[in-house]
């Protein structure tokens, strides 16, 4: 799981959750690959993105890298920045670990890089 | 319906029809994004975030690159899939999507939501959907159409069948429901086969208010039949274990924690005809719509009656499907409150089958509920109609009669079975499974074990037609063994649904027999007697005068009729085999059973159906207790071909005048006594044939004892058995009391024997599965009626191990008192000596019954005159000192050099050089025979051990069974030389004695003990058997091992799918038919049949109390297992196909035209639709999210 991904990835479906984001990260296993690298790309993905929490997550895995707390207002044509975003944003990858839920502690396991969300019928 | 269980349902459904079926497929490479949707996604603007809500195999995840793409799926094997590509997957939920609120840029959602089973999942999905995408997203959503250009659902809830076709590595089928559609488009495979919803189900689906009439519904299934013939489902079919499992799983989940969802897959389509009713309204219906269904047999006919097993599903949970459906079914019996009524359903429903199930099923219920005879017979004579509608061949000339004989096998079976009651369900199960197409199959299996029963039928008469109406039954075997392939597929696939098969082509055996005996009966009216039969009249006319009284008086009473029938019986005999002789048996078993049988313990079902019926029917409903059923079936036919003869004319002098005044009474059974007789006591070969018969009698009964076995996994079964158990010394006192079921035991021994080299093999394996026993049973009958040579020697050579096992017997047993081994297996040879020369002895009376025969055809004079004799001897000779050696050391090549040495010795000793132009016959039938009598032999050594237990434990009664050993030894000695039948019949009565002891005694409390003993000999025997080295210290063991690796191995090469049940319960399997065998053969060593047949049965149901649960589920599973890898035979084969054939079925909800135009318009408010087409067999929608302004 990306942490693009985990930057979507909410609880508040569950029964009880207002809002359930952001999901918190127990990473047991990450892996770093390459990832071609597209600029345009990721200026484009930023405004997405809640970037507290993709700081926080990126933190809360040991792959901050340098990376600022706070968007600058100029990233488009920030390369270092924007490779810097790339890196957390696609290159890395919880291979195994769980996504806990902030407000009921509900893990959702990641196996082989696949987080669980399903929810059982009682949680929804 | 509360909420819940809606929900609980729908969600069950779904998962067990959507998501559990996805789990089973694989990646399709080939499977291609469709244009429009790839469109779509190349049209993003890059950067974009998209999700593919159910990516499956995630090919549209790499469409367009220069977006993110997540893709989501319910399934985690599919996740997997699309994950392996390099793709973000997260396993999620359409119904709750883990993301942000306008989080995504995109949303894909191919195939998706005609797969939530309600509307209101399904508005909820779209919500999801639309809550997810930001404000000016876009959603593109395609679900399928109910307008199809090749296929045309009726109802818009539908389970599609889905086969993944064998050539295929991968699965065809793509993940995503869209690239499965896309398929379908391009390949005919799936089908909606369920089609209950009408227009109204659309209209409900988008107002939810509408309610489809129930009536509607009921006619839909009714049409379902119709859509099961099509073609299309068969030409569907694929095989897969994958399919299988899933099934399975299925219908574990349903049968599970999911009380209602369980039956919701079935009854999807009463979901649909109720999908107008509001959500709620739907859900009630749907669980009315169960009672409905079952009205609507032929719709769903399966989900009818699962409706019925909404209970069952907790028990399933543990157990396979197979032991679940068994299970249910044996629930069901039980709730069926009348186990009467099960039969008669069960008897019904072969026939009816065919017909329509939903007449069969209201019929069955009536019977259950008036539980009487009125109400029996009419329903009986329903099926009788409609068998005689189906079998145009078979002669209907006695329509009553053959409703009575069939209704009398089928409640043998039934009643042999207790769990039966629940073959109406598993039978229904198996409906609902099975496609149209299956369904069809099994008509036309049907169709042909009967016709191959009149074929049968006709070749016993002797008529004129009979040559061309053997070859017509040759080419109906070869069909009705593809078709009995199937069937057995079919009941693989559901296991319980297999027994149900199997008891349904027993009863439909069962059912033919009687047609026989009806088309004999009608023959003899009809065709005059042939010169042959008046000479062989006169000869057994002449016979029973020299056997004694009782036969000449049965010769008397019958008349030329029963001469005539009996010389036909005789004639046929070889061919006609078992179905004669089980038709025959019954019969005789049911005068006994009127007067004792009847009286105690028979249920007042039986007796109630049998009376209308015909004395015929009350005999076999004589039988009373199920397991007494059960043994008495299987026995019954045998002893009635074999000792009935003299089982009548010993009831008649001896015990009392009941069998005469019922045999008086009915014409018919005398003559059916009087051609038993004429059979077993003029012509050897014919007795023999008889034991062909008893193979095909036992298989019967062999699946009669595998729902038993499957009961006694079950807890509940147990409680049977346990019931049972305490019944079986009134079965033991029964029997005690009226010699027949002893010597019926005997001749089911026998035939056994018999079967030990062909039938056997399908005994067992019938034992391990009931399906394949069926169909085993089928093709048993069927080989052996082409075989009619091969038939004959096999008589002669039964005889001659009959005559030496029942010397044996006697001796093995004084050993078994002395309790050692050693000794007993001299007494073993002894024995075989003395049988030597008793068939030496008897030899003569086979040459008279040659002579006889003779008249008949000439090709069997010549077998029977010839070979039997020689055989006789020199196969004696040889098995004596060469059989234990060569066995031993040549198991594995026994058959061959068996057959070499037999020829070897035949040169020696040739007293005849006829011999010479049957030796090849006459090598595989002293092969045959000795590999009957090294299983003899171990069977005898294995009841001399359970007898040396039994002593133990009682020794009075070990002593009272010596002594009647002896006795019956000094009779057979001195009367076997002429009167074989006479000893047989003394020794019955001896016997039944004996049985009554042994009987009574085990229903003391002994029970335990022998169960004990039963069960360790079992595990000893299997050791060996496993072990395949006959060397052991014992020689008993070492015998019994030997002559099991012997039989085990002739029967494998004899019959390659027989031997595949050979393994550890089909060594079991082997054992129980050794001991039954060898209560056959001997009837003088009845006695001992006798307490092994209960110590059989206290084996299975120890076995099954020990092992209940894991051990016997092992078991089967490894028989199955074993039957299914060792398929040698066609029938494994098939069974594997057969379950493969089982298609996984996907829920869908196909939607109409505009229906999901309406649907997000409706409650959607947020997505404004861009554009709606159809593609790809699929409504398609681009919609994107606006912002909506509520004031």
């Amino acid at each position: 799981m990306k942490l693009l991904t985990h930057n979507m990835l909410t609880s508040k479906c569950m029964k009880g959750v207002s809002v359930g984001y952001p999901l918190g990260i127990n990473a047991s296993d990450v892996r770093v690959s390459e990832v071609d690298f597209n600029p345009d790309f990721i200026a484009r993905m930023i405004p997405k993105l809640d970037w507290a929490v993709l700081y926080n997550a990126a933190e809360s895995i040991g792959q901050l890298e340098d990376l600022p707390k706070d968007l600058a207002n100029n990233y488009e044509n920030d390369q270092e920045f924007l490779k810097k975003v790339h890196h957390v944003l696609l290159e890395v990858d919880i291979i195994n670990g769980e996504l806990v839920c902030p407000e009921t502690g509900r893990k959702f396991p990641i196996n082989n890089g696949i987080p669980n969300m399903l929810l059982n019928e009682d949680e929804v | 319906m509360t909420v819940d269980e809606r929900i609980a349902r729908s969600v069950a459904l779904e998962q067990a029809y959507v998501h559990d079926v996805y789990e089973q497929f694989y990646d399709n490479p080939r499977s291609k994004p469709w244009p429009k949707v790839q469109h779509f996604l190349e049209d993003l603007e890059p950067g974009s975030i998209v999700c593919d809500v159910g990516c499956g195999n995630g090919k549209y995840l790499n469409v367009n690159t220069s977006v993110f793409n997540i893709g989501g799926d319910k399934s985690t094997r599919l996740s997997e899939v699309a994950r392996e590509k390099e793709n973000e997957v997260i396993v999620l939920d359409n119904l709750a999507l883990p993301f942000r609120d306008e989080s995504l840029d995109a949303v894909v959602s191919i195939a998706v939501v005609h797969h939530l089973a309600t509307t209101e999942r399904r508005i909820r999905a779209l919500r999801e959907l639309a809550r997810v995408l930001r404000i000016g997203g876009r959603l593109i959503i395609s679900v399928w159409a109910m307008e199809q250009s090749h296929r045309k659902f009726e109802s818009q809830d539908v389970l599609v069948p889905w086969r993944r076709p064998k050539h295929i590595s991968t699965p065809s089928l793509e993940l995503t429901s869209t690239t499965t559609t896309s398929e379908d488009d391009g390949q005919p495979a799936y089908h909606a086969y369920t089609q209950t919803s009408d227009s109204d189900s659309s209209k409900s689906a988008r107002t939810k208010g509408v309610v489809r009439k129930k009536g509607r519904n009921r006619k839909g299934r009714s049409i379902d039949p119709g859509r099961n013939s099509s073609p299309s489902s068969s030409s569907l079919s694929s095989p897969n274990e994958t399919c299988y499992s899933f099934v399975r799983r299925a219908i574990q989940k349903l049968a599970g924690a999911r009380r209602v969802g369980v039956h919701r897959p079935w009854f999807l389509e009463s979901w649909t005809a109720c999908a107008k009713e509001s959500q709620q309204k739907r859900y009630n219906a749907e669980a009315c719509n169960c009672c409905d269904c079952t009205e609507n047999v032929q719709d769903m006919p399966i989900e009818l009656r699962r409706i019925d097993d909404d209970d069952m599903p907790q028990r399933r949970q543990t157990f396979p499907s197979s032991q679940l459906v068994n299970d249910i079914s044996y629930l069901k019996s039980k709730s069926m409150t009348n186990i009467k009524t099960t039969e008669n359903n069960n008897v019904v429903k072969p026939q009816s089958n065919a017909q329509s199930l939903s007449e069969d099923t209201v019929p069955e219920e009536e019977p259950t509920v008036v539980a009487k005879t009125t109400l029996a017979k009419p329903k009986l004579v329903k099926q009788k109609k409609s068998i005689c509608d189906e079998d145009a061949e078979e002669a209907l000339d006695q329509p009553t009669d053959m409703s009575t004989l069939k209704l009398l096998p089928d409640k043998k079976t039934s009643l042999g079975k207790f769990n039966r009651g629940g073959v109406l369900k598993q039978r229904s199960l198996n409906e609902e499974l099975m496609s149209t197409d299956r369904l069809q199959e099994k008509e036309r299996v049907r169709q042909n074990i009967q016709k191959q029963a009149s074929l049968n039928e006709d070749l016993i008469y002797h008529r004129s037609h009979a040559f061309d109406t053997f070859k017509d039954s040759v080419f109906y075997v070869s069909t009705s063994k593809r078709l009995q392939l199937i069937k057995t597929g079919f009941t693989n696939k559901l296991k319980s649904s297999t027994t149900n098969i199997e008891k349904v082509t027993g009863a439909t055996l069962k059912n033919g027999f009687v047609r026989m005996f009806q088309n004999w009966k009608s023959s003899d009216i009809i065709s005059p007697t042939i010169p042959e039969d008046e000479t062989q009249r006169l000869w057994m006319r002449k016979k029973d005068g020299v056997n004694g009284n009782g036969e000449r008086r049965h010769s008397k009473e019958d008349g030329s009729d029963s001469s005539k029938d009996s010389s036909l019986q005789s004639d046929t005999s070889v061919d006609s085999e078992d179905s004669f002789a089980s038709v025959i048996f019954v019969p005789k078993s049911d005068p006994m059973s009127p007067t004792n049988m009847s009286p105690g313990p028979t249920s007042p079902r039986l007796k109630t159906a049998s009376v209308p019926n015909s004395p015929r029917i009350k005999q076999s409903s004589c039988p009373t207790s199920p397991r007494i059923k059960q043994m008495p079936l299987t026995v019954y036919p045998l002893t009635k071909q074999l000792s009935s003869p003299k089982p009548s004319t010993e009831n008649s002098a001896d015990k009392s005048g009941r069998d005469h005044i019922i045999t008086e009474s009915t014409t018919r059974e005398l003559s059916k006594t009087l051609a038993q007789k004429y059979s077993v006591q003029q012509i050897p070969k014919f007795k023999k044939t008889s034991l062909n018969t008893p193979s095909s009698n036992a298989a019967p009964a062999s699946p009669e004892k595998s729902p038993v076995e499957v009961a006694e996994s079950r807890t509940e079964r147990l409680k049977k058995i346990k019931e049972l158990l305490k019944q079986k010394p009134g079965f033991g006192t029964r029997t005690g009391k009226s010699s027949f079921p002893i010597v019926r035991q005997s001749s089911v021994s026998n035939g056994k024997v018999e079967a030990v080299a062909k039938p056997l093999p399908k005994l067992l394996t019938l034992e391990l599965f009931n399906p394949e026993t069926d169909d085993k049973d089928s093709d048993s009958s069927c080989v052996s009626s082409p075989d009619s040579v091969d038939s004959v020697i096999s008589v002669s050579t039964e005889r001659k191990t009959q005559s030496t096992t029942k010397f044996k017997f006697p001796p093995t047993r004084h050993d078994t008192r002395a309790m050692s081994l050693l000794e007993a297996a001299a007494d073993v040879a002894n024995t075989l000596d003395v049988a030597v020369d008793k068939v030496i002895k008897s030899s003569p009376r086979t040459k008279r019954r040659l002579q006889t025969g003779e008249v008949l055809s000439i090709l069997q004079r010549t077998y029977l005159s010839d070979t039997t004799p020689l055989l006789g001897e020199e196969a004696e000779s040889g098995w004596d000192e060469d059989c234990h050696k060569h066995l031993t050391d040549f198991a594995d090549e026994l058959s061959e050099k068996l057959l070499q040495e037999i020829d070897q010795y035949q040169v020696k000793s040739r007293l005849s050089n006829s011999m010479e132009n049957f030796d090849d016959p006459y090598i595989s039938r002293l092969s045959e025979e000795l590999k009957d009598l090294s299983q003899l032999s171990a069977e005898i050594q294995k009841q001399n051990e359970y007898l040396a237990k039994l002593s133990v434990s009682d020794s009075l009664f070990g002593a009272g069974c010596v002594k009647c050993k002896q006795s019956e030894c000094r009779c057979f000695r001195t009367k076997n030389k002429n009167n074989l039948q006479k000893n047989n019949l003394r020794k019955a009565n001896d016997v039944d004695g004996l049985v009554d002891e042994h009987s009574f005694t085990k229903s003391s409390g002994n029970v335990g003990e022998t169960e004990a003993a039963a069960s360790l000999s079992l595990p000893t025997g299997r050791s060996t058997i496993k072990m395949g080295t006959s060397t052991d210290s014992c020689d008993s063991d070492k015998g019994s091992s030997t002559n099991s690796m012997v039989s085990s191995v002739a029967t494998s090469i004899n019959f390659g799918p027989s031997t595949e049940s050979t393994d550890g319960l089909s060594e079991s399997q082997k054992d129980t038919n050794s001991t039954s065998r060898y209560s056959d053969r001997g009837s003088t060593a009845s006695l001992a049949s006798c307490p092994e047949w209960k110590t059989i049965k206290t084996r299975s149901d120890v076995l099954s109390r020990e092992d209940s649960t894991a051990s016997l589920e092992s078991a089967y599973s490894k028989k199955r297992d074993k039957a299914m890898l060792s398929d040698t035979s066609q029938e494994s084969l098939p069974t594997d196909n057969i379950g493969g054939e089982i298609t996984y079925h996907r829920y869908y909800h196909v939607f109409r035209e505009g229906e999901l135009d309406q649907l997000i318009e409706k409650y959607v408010e947020n997505l404004h639709i861009i554009s709606s087409y159809y593609d790809h067999s699929s409504w398609c929608i681009i919609a994107e999210k606006v912002q909506v302004w509520t004031i």
